[in-house]
Formats: structure tokens, C-alpha cells, sequence
């Protein structure tokens, strides 16, 4: 996933980095790591987006973060990591701001989440359950849904998700086991037995 | 299965081109970009401004207070620094 960093055509990405620091406007480096980067930040909001159209506001809204803070990396921690913070932290914001605003907006009653779960068929084909976990997780604590979705959809380690999350690889899979209790107990039957958390 | 596991196999679609997409980052960046200068040299020039005036109601204080201007400091011109 990070094989860019080590490609040897280019520099590195805190070079880079450094280099847009320095860099008055959108120069050539900044331009550089957006074509870097486009695509994992774009993967990133759209998991946490959950539409495409949502997904490519958030994607421009991180990068335009990603201009203002450019002189904030401080090299505690991979370039693409600290990205990768940038962009949770930005979809977590615009989610939580557009929530507020829909909150206002209308006022329907939203389905409880242990009716949902409720009626889950058991067994069902992947494709459905796909679909009710993401159901599930809509229904979770945003950090704790994008916690779940950079482990499980995008496949990342607990040092990458700590370094993402500001906080430890213990914690983060502490937290994994207790946001995965929590699955199960409103959604039983989709879980079927309990899971060991994974490694 | 693991049901979270189910996650990974959902597909991301491949993000918009380039070109539109970098061009919607410089439409929201400019602007913003833009606003960050005016409020820059705005608060530069407010107490650039504010020194100034500052200086000239401190001047009319003291010209209040000892009937006296305060004496502008020497230049080349001064009649006292003339050999």
C-alpha cells in the first residue's frame, strides 16, 4: 500500500512534504502529493462517506485542510499516516456537522436499532450482510465506525490505526473487541457465535 | 464468516478524474486562500494602524497634560546639529 514512498523516481513523501511547506501556494509539490495520495484519500472518504458524491466533497475538503496544515507534519509518524488522520478527521467532522444539520432539518424518528436487528434473517447471502453491517455501524459512534471500517474495509494494522486514531495499537484493539461485543449483542444472530477479536 | 470481514470485500469505486477533481480542490482552496491573505494583511495593517494612532493620542495626552509638544527626534536638518 505504501509502495510509493519507496519508489525510487520520485522523493520521498516527507521530502515532498517539506518541500509544500516551503512552497507559498499550490506549487509543484503540493500537486505532487495530491496526485500521490488522491486515491487512498479518496478510498478513505468513501468509506466513511458512504456516498460518492459526499465522498468527493470530503476527498477535496481533506486536501484543502491537507494546504493549511502542510506545515504542521511534524515527522513523528509516516507521511501517509498522518494523511490518513487528516482525512478521518475531516469526514468525521463533516459528518457530524452534516448530522447536526439534518437533525434540524427534519425531525423523523429514526428506527431503533434493536427492531432492525430484530429482523435480520439469519443466514442470509454475503451481499446482505454487508448491508446490515453497514446498517450496524451507522448506528455506532462515528470514531468507533471509522475505527471499524479502516481494520476491516481497508485492511489496516493496529500500528497504522493507532498512529491514525492518536492513540495506542493496544488501545485500538481494545477497542475493536468492545465495538465488536457491542455488534453482537444488538445484532446477535448476525454474529452467530461470539468471535475472538483478531490479531 | 467473520461478519466484519464482509467489509473488505465491499468495492470502492475508482475516484473521479483527475482533472475534475483537482480542479474542484483549487475552487474551494483559492477563495479560502484568498481570505486568509485579506485577513492576514488586515490584522498586519489594524495594528500597524493602531501603533500609529496610538503614538499620536499618546502625543495629545502629553501635549494636554504639560502644555508642551513632544520634540521630534533630530535630523540632518535640525537647526542644533548645523556646525
Amino acid at each position: 500500500m505504501d509502495a510509493i514512498e519507496t519508489d525510487a523516481a520520485g522523493p520521498a513523501d516527507e521530502e515532498l512534504a517539506a518541500q509544500a511547506a516551503r512552497e507559498g501556494s499550490d506549487g509543484a509539490a503540493f500537486t505532487a502529493l495530491m496526485d500521490r495520495y488522491r486515491e487512498r484519500v479518496w478510498r478513505v472518504c468513501w468509506r466513511l462517506m458512504g456516498s460518492p458524491h459526499d465522498a468527493e466533497d470530503a476527498a477535496q475538503e481533506v486536501f484543502v485542510r491537507l494546504f493549511f496544515d502542510r506545515g504542521k507534519f511534524a515527522g513523528r509518524s509516516r507521511y501517509s499516516t498522518w494523511l490518513h488522520a487528516v482525512a478521518i478527521r475531516t469526514c468525521l467532522f463533516l459528518r457530524r456537522s452534516r448530522a447536526r444539520r439534518r437533525r434540524r432539518e427534519e425531525n423523523a424518528d429514526r428506527e431503533p436499532m434493536e427492531e432492525a436487528a430484530d429482523r435480520t434473517p439469519a443466514g442470509t447471502a454475503q451481499v446482505d450482510a454487508t448491508h446490515d453491517i453497514q446498517q450496524l455501524l451507522a448506528n455506532l459512534d462515528e470514531e468507533d465506525r471509522a475505527l471499524v471500517l479502516m481494520r476491516f474495509g481497508e485492511g489496516h494494522d493496529y500500528e497504522e490505526l493507532a498512529g491514525m486514531f492518536g492513540t495506542t495499537s493496544g488501545a485500538c484493539r481494545m477497542r475493536i473487541s468492545r465495538i465488536r461485543e457491542k455488534l453482537s449483542s444488538r445484532a446477535g444472530r448476525l454474529f452467530g457465535e461470539p468471535i475472538d477479536a483478531k490479531g | 464468516m467473520d461478519p466484519l470481514e464482509t467489509l473488505a470485500s465491499v468495492e470502492v469505486p475508482p475516484p473521479p478524474a483527475a482533472r475534475r477533481f483537482d480542479a474542484g480542490v483549487r475552487r474551494k482552496l483559492h477563495p479560502r486562500l484568498l481570505l486568509s491573505h485579506l485577513l492576514e494583511f488586515a490584522f498586519g495593517a489594524t495594528a500597524w494602524a493602531f501603533f500609529h494612532m496610538a503614538t499620536a493620542a499618546g502625543a495629545a495626552l502629553r501635549y494636554t497634560l504639560t502644555g508642551r509638544w513632544p520634540s521630534p527626534p533630530p535630523t540632518a536638518d535640525s537647526p542644533g546639529k548645523q556646525p
